[in-house]
């Protein structure tokens, strides 16, 4: 049965004169994954950017579960998670206090203890629970940025080349909760140069050329 | 060590050297890679221009000294031309003092992280590199100190020449400031290199030397603050600092030698004999310098400078809050809350973490600037200071109450993905600052009504719509600048000038409805109502904008 979370009608992004992204329209339904590949520069970053409502598009709109990202936008942001390429934090907050504070601004906040402390253990950031963004390295703080994605309730979960920092134990983890998620029903595009992480997910596979995109 | 490898570290020196002199000559528009006809002749331009000003502005301060700090202190019993030596004497050991301090603390080579990579895991000769760096430091130095021996020689020639001693002609000039300054800059060097002494001391092998260091640092304090007494104390009440004498005049005799003459030559010699013993010093200390723990500890010190020159203050403060903020933090214990306020949660324990006297400074400097206008506007009349000091006020009222957005803006990723409207966002970001703004500014009200300046309630009534409106002002400046990107490489504007024109235009029109309401002598009830309504408007208004300027960042 089809049911689509994410909609996306006719939607271009220009940088300039630079068309970075030509008119598109898809949809991903309840328990899809879309892995989208291409060189660099082909537009798969202002493709998700544009999903998640970071860039307004040049045209078209953006429905998540049904709401209009860009008209109710508290409603979609409410179903949708977002990991960029290089996430950025507080410097003042701990790994800790960033978990809590997007699971209280979600208003997650009955078994938040447990789930931060099991997805801190999961993907082994359990010793860096009062350590500064700061003194993490890059492959930590892209851990943080999906621990931070995946502790507050969405339907639709874009990820920015989420294992391009990551150690092998983490890759896996992040594989083994993206397929569960996706057999909970949540819509998930996530872009990637990884191939063997296309294969290990399943689901569609989209090549980007020339900010082209389509979804067969 | 092979010329070979001589060459390779006088090549990252030199290049280092060019790069801040370049800095300095971009500022001036110069391009140091230019190597067309037309750049050598502005590089001429700039060097003639730039010597007659360093000229002109040397002989207008030792004009100030010669002729209107002279006879205050010939007045109070103090002669002017005995003085410069003893003051010199003062300012050298002192100095030399503070580098002391500093080298026992922080390594004297600098290196960044580049340096480090190219040089410190290398073979070369450590005394061949520190030799290299002492010069490069050394060298940006010089020119402030040629600048003061110019002053204080030019303002004694014009003693002299008010006196009817000495001439005013080009050889005057010259030797009254070369003369000083042949013997100035052997000394320099030498109390410089005495200092690097120490840092390469501690820097050898990898041994700490803690106890070494900080007795070194405490004698440096007691001697700095001892010599700060004694010289200043003989100098107002000499006959209570008699038995010190025969130490100053020890001390100062170099100077002495160099300003008002008698055995310049012999004092010449000990110079450049004592600056050629610690040159030695240093040189031979130096063969064993750990240069991997020099690197470790400048690079943070190097890549501030860099920001600096660069202007950016974010990240010299974001280094800052690194530093003090250290590695790791137990959770906060204040209470949990959900929803919009977690933002408000959030925003204290960011200021309680990043709390420091420059901080708080800022506030208090809010207090002053309110405190001088009321007393300038109502009791100097003064207007042109007046709107130096609104214009002040407004700049940091600006700042103070949209730091904490700007702070948020520059996590945009976090800040866009929380589920709020961004009325609430903008509101839980600046109402603790305006807030706080808001009872500063009436307790500074308060205090100058107790202190017998009547304050209009009009005025009273006016702060809070006057501050909520120039926050919003500037806010809706900077999201009026912001784009995705920039936001999201951490890049957020500041408020710039239409914030500003925006902000006066809020003061402009509160101020009209102050103003009218004496003129006619409108019942003040009146006038109170009046502030509210049209400051209510305006601080809503620029909120709407705001808020339609946030949603349309992309």
């Amino acid at each position: 049965m089809n049911n689509p979370l994410l909609q996306v009608q006719n939607i271009s992004y220009k940088y300039g004169s630079y068309r970075a992204l030509q008119e598109t329209s898809f949809t991903v339904n309840k328990g899809e994954i879309v892995t989208i590949t291409g060189s660099n520069g082909v537009g798969k970053t202002t493709l998700l950017k544009c999903l998640s409502g970071l860039l307004r598009p040049s045209s078209g709109t953006v429905l998540i579960d049904g709401y209009n990202l860009y008209q109710r936008e508290c409603s979609a942001k409410r179903r949708l998670s977002f990991l960029p390429d290089y996430p950025r934090f507080y410097q003042e907050l701990t790994t800790w206090e960033h978990i809590r504070f997007i699971s209280y601004a979600h208003k997650v906040e009955h078994g938040f203890e447990k789930r931060a402390e099991i997805l801190l253990s999961e993907f082994d950031l359990s010793d860096a629970k009062d350590m500064f963004p700061h003194t993490l390295s890059r492959g930590m703080r892209l851990k943080l940025g999906i621990i931070l994605c995946l502790i507050r309730p969405f339907s639709v979960l874009l990820m920015d080349e989420p294992t391009s920092t990551l150690d092998p134990p983490g890759t896996t983890v992040l594989c083994e909760k993206l397929s569960t998620l996706s057999a909970e029903g949540k819509a998930i595009i996530i872009t990637t140069h990884d191939l063997s992480l296309a294969s290990t997910l399943g689901g569609q596979l989209v090549q980007m050329k020339r900010g082209h995109f389509e979804l067969g | 060590m092979n010329s070979a490898d001589r060459r390779a570290v006088l090549t990252i020196r030199s290049k280092q050297v060019i790069s801040s002199f370049g800095y300095w000559l971009t500022i001036v528009s110069y391009d140091i890679r230019d190597r067309s006809a037309l750049a050598y002749i502005y590089l001429l331009y700039l060097i003639v221009f730039f010597s007659a000003w360093f000229l002109i502005v040397m002989f207008w301060l030792s004009d100030i000294l010669a002729n209107a700090i002279s006879p205050i202190l010939d007045y109070q019993g103090i002669a002017f031309a005995g003085l410069v030596p003893n003051i010199g004497t003062l300012l050298f050991v002192l100095w030399c003092l503070y580098l002391i301090y500093k080298a026992t603390i922080r390594s004297p080579l600098i290196f960044s992280k580049d340096d480090a990579y190219l040089l410190c895991q290398t073979p070369a000769d450590r005394r061949f590199i520190t030799l290299t760096w002492l010069f490069g430091e050394w060298l940006s130095k010089i020119v402030f100190i040629s600048g003061a021996t110019f002053v204080f020689g030019f303002s004694l020639l014009e003693l002299d020449v008010n006196h009817g001693i000495r001439m005013l002609t080009l050889g005057n000039l010259a030797v009254a400031a070369l003369k000083p300054l042949v013997i100035i800059i052997p000394i320099h060097l030498g109390l410089f290199a005495v200092a690097w002494v120490v840092g390469v001391y501690r820097l050898r092998d990898d041994t700490k030397r803690s106890v070494i260091m900080r007795s070194i640092r405490i004698l440096a304090l007691i001697m700095g603050g001892s010599f700060s007494i004694i010289s200043i104390g003989s100098i107002l009440t000499s006959y209570f600092f008699t038995p010190f004498q025969p130490l100053l005049e020890f001390l100062s005799f170099p100077l002495v030698s160099a300003f008002l003459g008698g055995s310049w030559l012999l004092v010449l010699v000990i110079s450049i004999g004592l600056m050629t013993i610690c040159l030695a010093v240093l040189w031979k200390i130096s063969d064993k310098v750990n240069l991997s723990r020099a690197a470790q500890e400048t690079h943070h010190f190097q890549a501030q400078q860099v920001a600096f020159r660069l202007g950016d203050f974010d990240r010299i403060n974001e280094m800052n809050n690194r530093k003090r903020l250290g590695s790791s933090h137990l959770p906060s214990k204040l209470p949990s809350v959900s929803g919009a306020w977690v933002l408000t949660r959030k925003n204290i324990i960011q200021s309680l973490r990043t709390l420091s006297i420059l901080r708080i400074w800022s506030w208090l400097n809010i207090l002053l600037l309110m405190s001088s206008m009321i007393i300038v506007g109502g009791l100097l009349k003064d207007g042109s200071f007046l709107f130096i000091l609104i214009f002040s006020w407004t700049v940091s009222v600006s700042k103070k109450t949209s730091a904490r957005f700007r702070k948020d803006l520059g996590n945009w990723w976090l800040l866009h993905s929380l589920p709020l409207p961004p009325r609430r966002i903008i509101l839980h970001d600046i109402v603790p600052s305006v807030s706080v703004t808001i009872l500063l500014t009436w307790l500074t009200l308060w205090i100058i009504n107790h202190l017998g300046l009547a304050i209009n309630p009009i005025i009273v009534c006016s702060v809070p719509f006057l501050i909520a409106g120039i926050s919003f002002s500037s806010i809706f400046d900077m999201l009026r600048q912001s784009n995705s990107n920039m936001l999201l490489e951490g890049r957020p504007p500041d408020f710039g000038l239409v914030g500003l024109i925006l902000s006066f235009i809020c003061i402009g029109i509160q101020t009209s409805i102050y103003y009218l309401i004496i003129k006619f002598s409108i019942l003040p009830i009146v006038g109170i109502l009046a502030t509210i309504l049209v400051g209510g408007f305006l601080a809503i208004s620029l909120l709407h904008l705001s808020e339609r300027q946030f949603r349309r960042i992309g």
